[in-house]
């Protein structure tokens, strides 16, 4: 039976059309997914069932019940609950609170009452059967706790569709592993669920139903066993991909990076590769395998604690990331909205940001003349969309500001180019540029290094994998004959205690 | 939870090193000069802290809100300035009740504005009080002059040497005035407020995040001109009882104190990025400035010296807490394990 | 008409007009400095427009205007400098006593420099001391130089023991007096020159460039190779230099020097920077918008001291002017938002 059912829903923002005539229906006890490439109408979409935005034209029907302005406590009074990709949660507060005080709200209190705060909060997290200190500060815990804290949160207001945006960003293969058991729990509870996502993996791994969105209208729906990857993707982007692979270069001369049993402290030890001019090397590991901070320190973010690290012959020594620029490194970092962006700023100062000698004058003064040139011609090089390079880099897409960051770093001129978690939140048609110039840049002779969970980008993009875990690197492969299967085994595999190299065999534990 | 269990929880906290500071301040000063440490000293330090303290758990409320507000000794003074006038102009002998609730009403009415103008333009705190510091108290001493008070109604003369107790010895008397109450009221409503209303929770939940808040169903712009509001209304009150225990009203009075009350709130552990703060700690805060700032004279340090010496306790309190969370904050968790150790656990 | 009055009023600065036009917080700013200064030549007729009281003026808001850019630096860094004051007042007085002391054995010009050179070294020991709070300890701004303005202050106050220093060589006197070809004064002249270094420096500068992205983002700019904590330093240090250049008119024209003189200058030099367009949070805001700030203040002062506008009026409309501009803005920036967005969808829709 139809929980909600959505007819011909139209929304438009100052002209342009976010969503134009959708039509979907979520049923009691199901998992649907709505998927689509970032900017398709996902989130117009989720706030018009969440209430947020009231649709121009469509009907919106909940349980039966035909809404003309559906407002957020009504959507939340016929159960609908949304997480969102950032959980809402409020770190100053306790657990407790996080997951009870929505509710004592809903039930009209304006004094708060201690003990059926502690009392529903332990009754949330019986629902999912998890365990946690409803005294700690919600601002400690890790993100795939935060995560359960907001789906307690949800159900104990009597949740009946449970949408989840984009849920599994920060998680670590196992915790996805169980906030997908989470989710078939809920299920089987009778809840609906409605998965928002653009992963292609993930989507087959859950969803039941699919409903793919491209620039607001809804292309195709329909039982997940009815599509394969090759028609997702077609239909998520409007074009064929090919799935290209890259193949290994012939390896000459000195290695542009080379590190020698480099190590910090209780954070990594014992790692050692080269890097050779025109590979494309894969880091892989968890979250929480040291690959992060291996990167840090490859950019002189952290500092070596043993070993030794080589720019071709010369050995050296990164104090700080303006050594790593000064020896041609170059660091994407993993999350472009704190690390990467400024984001008030225009693009031509991003651009221009890491490199901002290039644009002097003679007296050694910011040219606004230079600064349009660089910065033009890379907005060119990378097809980034925007009217003109003085806009702020806040109103791109996503995909456009990740444009923006490599814009940045290729115009150091680097050796080495280190992308952690390139494609990560982007569209999927921005993910196939960014990797196919990523080839092209490896053709050119630069020396990359791709930290990646994400097994297809590892594959089709790198001639070497080192998987990391437990801050060390317990495996170097060539990705050559290596399959998407074997190499998420490795990567889910637990590796056993103590000072064990890479020819230990890997033992199962029960953690 | 047991008491053994509560006390280390409670010396893991922030207020724990500010109790320590007070403590070990109050101790040297005492062995530097005995007379510090009486009952008298301490009624004089309680008397001398009910006006700035009246403020300071306002002001914290704001903090924890997430906004910095410095007009509340603006509004303190336009509102006790403008009663006071008023009050002598109808040559009042009614129940003193009446001035001060007038007080009262005109700084709630004042703190209105700077809420409606916080919560609908989302608009920094800081810089809006700023403005309508200057705007209120400007445009009110022009417009009645600023022509002092000298003499107050008698029956706000009579409550000014009310008291509540107090102690004669040999050379000593000092006493608690009934305007005492006043603060312990102020504190009593700020923490029944925090801790056992679902306002006072939203409080804390805009001042830890704002965005989630909303999408949590809590009326932030409500809360928000609620929490200046506030401000508003005890800074009215801390100014008619600062009117009542000098009694005379200048317009020019307690301008300028709005930093070292802001400052008592973040040394007793209030998070100036919002989100966090307590009364126990604010009440702390309040302690060691008002100590610092009315005793150091007991200890031998010249009367010229006491602002830098204050401002070396504000320099080091809140340096030693951000230094410590910088430092926590660049950690970056233990991946490795040590050698022979078993498996780290899940999270 | 009205942009020819503009173009004369800044005429004497280095500026270039078309930059102008292109930022319209600026043009915004113009425009009420231009209103007010006809609003009060229009109220004080025959008296406003004379040589007398242009100089009068020019005498005195160089000493605020230099601390509100001093203010707008730590702004930019989405911070606050409370301590000007503090510093303005402490470096003049430590370069009083160096001044008192050196006179008799170097004459007065000679400790004129001296002077003058110990309050800038103070102004940067101070800028320091208060940049490695922020950028080391890890201290917020606000308290950071809330404290510093109490050490500061409290420093000036114990080593003076509270009264004025008075005896300063008649020659440092003339940096707050002199008119340089009869007409201009000195504190004007001043003005312009370090207004002109500044905007070089802040905006024209690598490093200006990296204080402005920094402001946005601190992190992305330890990424980016930027040295966050010496940039701090650094530009607090600029901003403690400014300070003690406000501090050294503010003596001379005084001749003496005090712990406490211009005791409500903190705020207004904040207000004049958020006036000029400075944004609290960081990242934007211009020298030359504060500079048109500190003029229409200026304006509005003249004016009223001729209207013999009580002082309390005056603090009044400080504060109106304040709040006014900041919802000026606030509506302002939503319109150019909105049209930001709309231009993108543009783009996208042509692009597809």
């Amino acid at each position: 039976m139809a929980l909600i059912k959505l007819t011909g829903i139209t929304k438009s923002f100052a002209g342009v059309r976010a969503l134009q005539n959708v039509d979907m229906t979520i049923n009691e006890g199901e998992i649907r997914c709505l998927a689509g490439e970032n900017g398709g109408g996902k989130s117009t979409l989720i706030k018009v069932i969440s209430g947020f935005y009231t649709p121009d034209e469509g009907r919106i029907e909940i349980n039966g019940k035909e809404y003309k302005r559906l407002t957020p406590q009504q959507a939340i009074s016929e159960g609908i609950q949304i997480i969102y990709q950032d959980f809402s949660v409020f770190p100053n507060l306790t657990v407790a609170e996080n997951i009870a005080l929505s509710l004592e709200r809903l039930q009209g209190r304006h004094l708060v009452n201690w003990k059926s705060i502690y009392k529903n909060a332990q009754r949330g997290l019986d629902m999912i059967g998890v365990h946690m200190d409803l005294d700690a500060p919600v601002g400690s815990l890790s993100v795939a706790n935060k995560q359960l804290v907001a789906i307690c949160r949800a159900l104990l207001q009597e949740a009946k569709l449970l949408v989840m945006d984009e849920p599994t960003t920060a998680l670590t293969r196992k915790e996805v592993d169980s906030l997908f058991a989470v989710t078939r729990d809920l299920q089987a509870k009778g809840l609906s669920i409605l998965f928002v996502s653009h992963k292609l993996e993930e989507v087959f791994e859950i969803a039941e139903e699919l409903t793919i969105l491209r620039n607001g209208r809804k292309v195709t729906e329909g039982p997940m066993k009815e599509f394969d990857r090759a028609k997702f993707i077609y239909h998520m982007t409007g074009r064929e991909i090919e799935p290209a692979h890259f193949k290994a270069p012939e390896i000459s001369g000195e290695p542009l990076l080379r590190v020698d049993n480099i190590g910090i402290t209780d954070l990594f030890e014992n790692i050692s590769f080269s890097l050779y001019a025109g590979e494309i090397i894969a880091i892989t590991g968890l979250l929480g395998s040291g690959r992060s901070e291996l990167a840090r320190a490859l950019f002189g973010l952290e500092k070596l604690t043993s070993g030794r690290m080589f720019i071709g012959e010369k050995q050296v020594r990164l104090h700080n990331v303006k050594d790593a620029i000064n020896n041609g490194i170059a660091y994407v970092p993993e999350d472009r909205l704190t690390e990467g962006l400024f984001l008030p700023h225009t693009i031509n100062n991003n651009v221009i940001s890491a490199t901002i000698g290039k644009t002097l004058s003679k007296w050694r003064l910011v040219s606004a003349k230079k600064t349009n040139e660089l910065s033009g011609s890379w907005i060119d090089e990378l097809k980034i969309v925007t009217p003109s390079g003085g806009v702020p880099v806040q109103t791109l897409s996503g995909g456009n500001q990740q444009r923006v960051v490599i814009a940045k770093w290729l115009s150091t001129n680097p050796k080495v180019l280190i992308l952690n978690g390139p494609t990560v939140g982007v569209d999927i048609g921005s993910k196939t540029d960014i990797h196919s110039y990523t080839k092209r840049l490896a053709k050119d002779g630069i020396g990359v290094i791709i930290i990646s969970d994400d097994i297809p980008e590892v594959l089709e993009n790198c001639n070497r994998v080192l998987l990391m875990k437990k801050g060390r690197i317990i495996e170097d492969m060539p990705c050559a004959g290596l399959t998407a299967e074997v190499l998420s085994r490795k990567l889910s595999e637990e590796v056993g205690a103590g000072g064990q190299g890479a020819d230990s065999p890997p033992k199962e534990e029960t953690a | 939870m047991s008491i053994g269990a509560g006390l280390r929880k409670f010396t893991k906290s922030s207020e724990f090193y500010v109790l320590l500071a007070v403590v070990l301040l109050c101790a040297v000063i005492g062995m530097r000069n005995p007379a510090f440490l009486t009952v008298f000293t301490g009624l004089d330090l309680l008397r001398a802290s009910i006006v700035p303290g009246i403020m300071v758990f306002a002001v914290m409320l704001g903090i924890i809100a997430g906004g910095i507000d410095v007009s509340f000794p603006a509004i303190a003074v336009s509102s006790m300035f403008l009663t006071a006038r008023l009050f002598e102009y109808l040559e009042w002998t009614g129940p003193v009740a009446v001035p001060i609730l007038m007080s009262v009403a005109i700084g709630t009415a004042l703190g209105t504005v700077n809420g409606l103008i916080i919560a609908f333009f989302k608009l920094p705190a800081f810089i809006v009080t700023l403005g309508t510091s200057h705007l209120f108290h400007g445009m009110l001493v022009w417009s009645i002059g600023a022509r002092p008070v000298n003499r107050l109604p008698p029956t706000m003369d009579a409550f000014s040497r009310a008291e509540i107790f107090r102690i004669t010895g040999e050379t000593h008397s000092s006493a608690v005035p009934v305007t005492f109450w006043f603060l312990l009221g102020t504190i009593v409503v700020v923490y029944f407020i925090l801790n056992y209303t679902m306002l006072g929770r939203g409080i804390y939940a805009i001042g830890g995040d704002r965005v989630s808040a909303e999408r949590a169903g809590f009326n932030v712009r409500g809360i928000t001109i609620f929490v200046y509001a506030f401000i508003g209304f005890a800074s009215g009150l801390a100014g008619i009882v600062h009117t009542i225990q000098s009694r005379a009203s200048f317009p020019v009075e307690l301008i300028g104190s709005e930093l070292l009350i802001i400052a008592a709130a973040v040394l007793g552990g209030t998070h100036i990025g919002g989100g966090k703060g307590t009364v126990l700690g604010s009440i702390l805060g309040l302690a060691l400035i008002t100590i610092s700032r009315n005793s150091l004279i007991m200890m031998g340090i010249p009367a010229t010296a006491q602002m830098f010496v204050v401002g070396l306790i504000i320099v080091a309190g809140t340096g030693m807490s951000a230094y410590q969370a910088m430092r926590r904050e660049n950690k970056l968790p233990r991946i490795l394990d040590t050698a022979g150790g078993g498996v780290v656990a899940g999270k | 008409m009205q942009g020819n009055s503009i173009k004369n009023a800044l005429s004497k600065l280095d500026f270039d007009f078309r930059t102008l036009l292109a930022d319209t917080n600026l043009v915004r700013l113009a425009f009420i400095m231009t209103a007010s200064f006809v609003l009060m030549a229009a109220l004080n007729p025959g008296v406003y427009l004379t040589v007398r009281n242009f100089q009068s003026m020019a005498f005195q808001f160089p000493e605020i205007g230099l601390m509100a850019i001093a203010v707008m630096i730590a702004m930019l860094m989405g911070g606050i400098n409370l301590s000007v004051l503090g510093i303005a007042n402490l470096s003049s007085i430590v370069a009083a006593f160096v001044m008192i002391a050196a006179e008799p054995q170097i004459g007065g010009w000679g400790a004129t420099f001296l002077g003058i050179a110990t309050a800038l070294v103070v102004g940067l020991v101070c800028g320091a001391l208060n940049g490695a709070l922020i950028a080391f300890v890890g201290i917020p701004a606000i308290l950071a130089t809330l404290g510093t303005m109490e050490i500061f202050t409290g420093i000036a106050v114990y080593i003076t023991g509270g009264p004025a220093v008075f005896g300063l060589p008649s020659e440092f006197a003339l940096i707050g007096s002199a008119t340089v070809l009869g007409v201009i004064p000195m504190p004007l002249i001043i003005f312009v020159i370090i207004v002109a270094v500044y905007i070089v420096v802040l905006q024209y500068k690598k490093f200006g460039l990296e204080v402005y992205l920094m402001g946005t983002n601190r992190k992305a700019a330890q990424f980016t190779g930027i040295l966050t904590e010496f940039t701090i330093v650094k530009a607090h240090m600029l901003s403690g230099l400014l300070a003690a250049f406000g501090g050294i008119i503010m003596s001379s024209r005084f001749v003496s020097a005090k712990s406490d003189y211009g005791s409500s200058y903190t705020i207004l030099a904040i207000l004049v920077a958020v006036l000029g367009g400075v944004n609290p949070f960081g990242g934007f805001g211009k020298v030359m918008g504060v500079v048109m700030a500190i003029l229409t203040i200026q304006f509005l002062s003249s004016g009223f001291n001729m209207l013999r506008a009580d002082a309390y009026l005056r603090t009044g409309a400080w504060g109106a002017l304040l709040v006014a501009m900041l919802l000026i803005n606030y509506f302002g920036n939503k319109r150019a938002e909105k049209k930001q967005i709309e231009a993108m969808n543009n783009t996208k829709i042509t692009e597809a």
